[in-house]
This record gives C-alpha cells, sequence and structure tokens, in this order.
C-alpha cells in the first residue's frame, strides 16, 4: 500500500476525516506499514510494546491465553486502533493479537506516538479521541461480555 | 462560565483529573464546563439513554443504580464532591449503563461532546492533554477488569453479578 493510499484510507475513519489533508499526510508518514500473512502473531501477550496498531484490511483477533490455551476475546476490522493499552501505561502486552486473514497494518512507534501526543496538537487531538473511542468502546465491550456470561450462568 | 468556577477549588477538588494539565489548561477546561445545580432526586444520567457527557461532582452526592432484566434497580456506588463520572459516554458516546440521581442538593460541572469539540477549538493543547488523561484513566480501568476476570475461572455467578455492577456504575 502507498502512503497516499493510507492517507486516503483515514479520511473515511471517522476521527480522520476532519484533518487538513496536510495533517493527514503527515499522520500517514508516522506510520510504518506492513503487509502482514494470515496466521502471524502481530502482538504477543506479555511482550514489551514498542508499537501502537492500526488496520487497514484484513481481520485480526485479539487472543487471552488461559489454561494452557487461547480465548478468543475479540475480532479487529479494519480502521481499528490496537495495542493501545501498553503504549499508555508502559506494562506488557495484555493480550495476543493473531492475523486470521492476510493483513495490512500500521505501525506507530512508540516515540511517533509520544511526539504526536506532545508535540502536534492538531494531530493530537483527532488521534487521541481515536484511541478514547477505541478504549471505551473495548471497555463497553466487556460490560457486554460479561453481561452475557452473567445470563449463561444463571 | 469560567467566573462562576473558583479555579483553585476546581483544580485543587480534581487534582486526580487535572495533574497532568497545567494552569492554563485548567483554566481552559473550566471554561468551557456548565455548571449545573442539582436538588435531590434530579436524575442528570438515566441507563439506557443516550449520554456523553463527563459530570465532575462539585458538591452534593449522587446514587449510580444499575437494573437489568432479573432484577430491581439497585445502588452500585456513591459519588461525591471530588468525583467524576461520565468518561466512556464522553469518549464513546452511547447508552449510559447506569442511572446517576442526585441524593442531596448540590452542583456538578458537565462537559459534553460539543464542549469537548469547542475547548478543541478554542485551546487544543488543553483539549488534548484532557483527552489524553481520559484515555489512561479507561487504559486502568480496562487492567482492571482484566485483573478481575482472572478471576473468573469457575464462572461464579455471584462475583459475576459484582463485577458487572461495579463496571456498569464506571461506565456511566
Amino acid at each position: 500500500m502507498e502512503r497516499a493510499e493510507l492517507s486516503a484510507f483515514l479520511a473515511e475513519q471517522p476521527w480522520f476525516s476532519d484533518l487538513s489533508a496536510f495533517d493527514r499526510d503527515a499522520l500517514s508518514a508516522a506510520f510504518r506499514i506492513e503487509d502482514v500473512a494470515s496466521g502471524t502473531e502481530i502482538i504477543s501477550q506479555g511482550a514489551k510494546a514498542h508499537h501502537v496498531y492500526l488496520l487497514i484490511d484484513g481481520e485480526v483477533r485479539v487472543e487471552l491465553e488461559k489454561d494452557g490455551g487461547r480465548e478468543l476475546i475479540r475480532p479487529l476490522h479494519p480502521g481499528a486502533l490496537f495495542g493501545i493499552l501498553a503504549l499508555l501505561d508502559h506494562r506488557p502486552r495484555a493480550a495476543a493479537c493473531v492475523a486470521t486473514e492476510d493483513c495490512v497494518v500500521g505501525m506507530l512507534e512508540r516515540s511517533a506516538f509520544e511526539l504526536l501526543s506532545h508535540q502536534h496538537a492538531g494531530i493530537a487531538y483527532p488521534f487521541q479521541r481515536a484511541l478514547g473511542a477505541q478504549l471505551a468502546a473495548d471497555f463497553r465491550w466487556a460490560v457486554r461480555q460479561i453481561e452475557h456470561r452473567l445470563v449463561s450462568v444463571a | 462560565m469560567t467566573d462562576s468556577i473558583d479555579l483553585a477549588a476546581f483544580e485543587d477538588r480534581f487534582s486526580g483529573y487535572l495533574a497532568h494539565l497545567g494552569e492554563i489548561d485548567v483554566a481552559a477546561l473550566a471554561s468551557a464546563l456548565r455548571t449545573r445545580t442539582v436538588s435531590d432526586g434530579d436524575v442528570l444520567i438515566t441507563q439506557g439513554a443516550g449520554h456523553d457527557a463527563l459530570l465532575f461532582v462539585d458538591g452534593g452526592t449522587l446514587d449510580v443504580t444499575v437494573a437489568n432484566e432479573s432484577e430491581a434497580p439497585h445502588s452500585v456506588a456513591t459519588l461525591k464532591s471530588g468525583d467524576v463520572v461520565g468518561e466512556v459516554g464522553l469518549l464513546a458516546p452511547g447508552p449510559a449503563t447506569a442511572t446517576v440521581r442526585a441524593t442531596s442538593a448540590g452542583q456538578v460541572f458537565e462537559l459534553d461532546g460539543k464542549g469537548l469539540d469547542g475547548l478543541w477549538r478554542e485551546h487544543p493543547a488543553a483539549a488534548s492533554s484532557l483527552v489524553q488523561g481520559l484515555c489512561r484513566v479507561m487504559a486502568t480501568r480496562i487492567r482492571s477488569v482484566e485483573g478481575d476476570l482472572d478471576r473468573l475461572h469457575e464462572h461464579e455467578g455471584g462475583f459475576l453479578a459484582q463485577l458487572l455492577h461495579r463496571l456498569m456504575g464506571r461506565a456511566a
């Protein structure tokens, strides 16, 4: 994928659609674009965090190691940001993320993430709104999952 | 409504939330807040209804209640001066997961999505710092849920219910 295509992809995402073309190009330039083969473990649970990821194409599963196996937490679709938690709190990765089909992902290094957060207010706000929306959606999702499990236990 | 907010008291009361904001950012945030006087019995957030506001509780007490299909509404938390609620709704607007009702007269400062976008237009650095802080609050909360879920090996219903109520109270 070309950088111009990533910029066009960002223009379709809710939090980035209002960015100027200049800022969107700058944000696109901060990402490293990678093709990822199906089955690749993009993030390993417990690993040190170096990047936050944007899923551009394909599907990724968030999985949790449990009792020697893997439990599916949730599938992610294009537009999803993932790998956020460990970037924010500097703790090990909370879960694994595995490509379930051939994917294209954007990788944003910690240093670029922090630079965007602190020095480019024009990009930082929509980017942080996107991160916040993803985290809040993850939290709502966790509440719903527990609700479902509670119903199944009752 | 900056003139109705004592900035020093505001900064002191919500120091946990505002610690990462500079004085100028705190003043900017205060200028974007809507002051709301509440009376005993006033409902500020209704479970299931659309909700997109962060509430800073300046005075009085608020009861957070949760209801579901199998249980009558019951209290899961009490909010008092210095508490903040509504991060999830502000970051990802949607149906509230709990009802928040005043149980004594008081005052709250409210920041909804429009207010946050207005803050962004007028004071981008303040808006950005605030959202950055909210993201960290959410990250801490999600880590906490993971810790709780690790204890769910036996799928024990009572603990699940307790956890769900606590989460719904937080998500309000």
